[in-house]
């Protein structure tokens, strides 16, 4: 039933039908509460009151409304929870790719110094011996990649929208993790009708692109990886590290279309890799049903991203069936 | 002078926070805490490292101050206040709201902004970082304790 100020979804327009019945059983409550409240500042109010960063007048009418509302002391504890201002990982993330992709030239000796990273500076040499190490892949660690708690420093992030991409409702287990490049560049497998000299031109091409990448640098990297794919058109692994460089600039279109490409391209383990990020890019765009199609592969498979996929299917889509173990 | 990434990892934190409390929405403050070291990478020949992160915490605080400025908020906020008074003391529902141990601050962070402000679960994730699925699953919390004892009540 609505009460005076109109209904609940009215108010709220992104209401849930168990929220409509939670206003039916005890709106009354919380109207009432409203009505208490209604000279109560946003919270927001109230700890930026304290930074000083309100206007005076504003202020002003903060702390003379707190010293008389038990109910705005209670929140602003509330609001100033360790928990709630904590940098998290992804914001850290964020914030690091800012200061990145606006700081990129540096006039001065004093450099920002990359993260700790081993450099990976083996001779050609290495890629036939490398063949046995090609069951591991050259995208990413087949551990898997772990989200960890709290910033992680070698962890970057994403740019601040762009492209005027909308970012759909973001999925714990689907989170952009950089895959590294942990192997020697001479682990890359050999296809049918290359020969070991395409592939020294694609490595000798590759190398160079993936120093930017490696210090996340990703407007350089996307730059240079650009014409590496340009140059090398049937191979996976130019497309697949410009798809990732593209979603750490939130130019996700793009990041769909080279991971597609990628994918195409791909085999086995890379492919999976592939498809992973790909189904991110499709998430961000909103397209949840190829990002689904995507993970479901990689859910019923029994690759490194078996686990994870299943979890985002249930986070993104949860009316999609679980998939029966095998 | 420390290396500019040592300044960075050494204060991010700290003018995080302090960015957060100045301005109470996550994608803005870390828009200006972002910000601040984009200053300080520019300016850094010309700081000294005694001058940190109190340095930093100023170009914060002078991006919130605009921010607020931009804002409408604060001033529905003004007019309001001159036509409402507010009782002091707290009512049953919600010194309940603050006694129940099973609610932690994100709960009633959630709820006080979802049916007391009435925000969208997105304006809401603006506030707290926090992702909307995890905002629904707060708030179906909530609503489920709430029930719960409000049923007790009843009976």
């Amino acid at each position: 039933m609505p009460d005076e100020e109109g209904t609940m979804r009215s108010r709220t327009p992104d209401i849930e039908p168990d929220e409509e019945r939670f206003a039916e059983e005890v709106g009354a409550a919380f109207t009432e509460m409203r009505a208490r409240h209604a000279a109560c500042p946003d919270p927001a109010m109230v700890l930026a009151a304290e930074a000083g960063t309100l206007p005076e007048e504003t202020a002003a009418a903060v702390f003379n409304h707190l010293a008389q509302c038990a109910w705005c002391r209670r929140l602003r504890a509330d609001m100033a929870d360790p928990e709630l201002l904590r940098l998290d990982a992804d914001a850290a993330r964020r914030i690091r790719a800012r200061v990145l992709t606006s700081g990129a030239e540096l006039p001065h000796a004093s450099r920002w110094l990359e993260w700790t990273r081993p450099r990976m500076l083996l001779p050609l040499g290495v890629v036939m011996v490398a063949v046995v190490a090609v069951a591991t892949g050259i995208f990413v660690n087949r551990t898997g990649p772990t989200v960890k708690p709290g910033p992680t420093a070698a962890t970057p992030t994403a740019a601040p929208p762009a492209n005027g991409s909308s970012l759909a409702t973001p999925s714990s287990a689907l989170r952009l993790e950089k895959a590294p490049v942990k192997l020697p560049l001479g682990a890359v497998i050999l296809r049918r009708g290359e020969t070991g000299s395409d592939r020294d031109r694609l490595l000798s091409d590759l190398r160079p692109a993936l120093v930017p990448y490696r210090d996340d640098n990703f407007a350089r990297a996307a730059a240079m990886l650009d014409v590496v794919a340009r140059k090398h058109p049937t191979s996976p692994e130019p497309r697949f590290y410009l798809g990732v460089c593209r979603l750490f600039l939130n130019e996700n279109d793009q990041a769909a279309t080279d991971l597609e490409d990628a994918l195409r391209l791909a085999r086995g383990e890379q492919a999976e890799d592939a498809a992973w990020y790909s189904s991110l890019a499709y998430q961000r765009l909103g397209k949840t049903e190829q990002a689904v199609n995507h993970l479901r592969r990689l859910c019923e498979g029994h690759g490194g991203y078996a686990e994870r996929a299943c979890t985002a299917i249930a986070e993104i889509h949860p009316s999609t069936p679980a998939v029966p173990k095998k | 002078m420390e290396t500019f990434e040592a300044l960075y990892r050494q204060h991010v934190d700290a003018v995080f926070r302090f960015a957060m409390r100045a301005v109470g929405r996550r994608d803005v403050a870390e828009e200006i805490t972002s910000d601040a070291f984009i200053a300080l990478f520019r300016n850094l020949d010309r700081i000294d490292a005694a001058q940190l992160p109190a340095w930093l915490f100023t170009v914060v605080k002078n991006r919130a101050v605009d921010h607020w400025r931009r804002q409408s908020l604060e001033q529905r906020y003004l007019a309001k206040h001159q036509a409402v008074q507010s009782p002091d003391s707290v009512e049953p529902i919600e010194s309940w709201l603050f006694r129940h141990k099973a609610l932690k601050p994100v709960h009633r962070i959630c709820l006080v902004l979802r049916y007391v402000h009435n925000l969208s679960r997105a304006e809401i994730a603006q506030r707290t970082g926090l992702s909307e699925i995890q905002i629904k699953g707060h708030l179906r919390y909530a609503r489920h304790i709430l029930r719960r004892e409000l049923l007790k009540v009843a009976r």
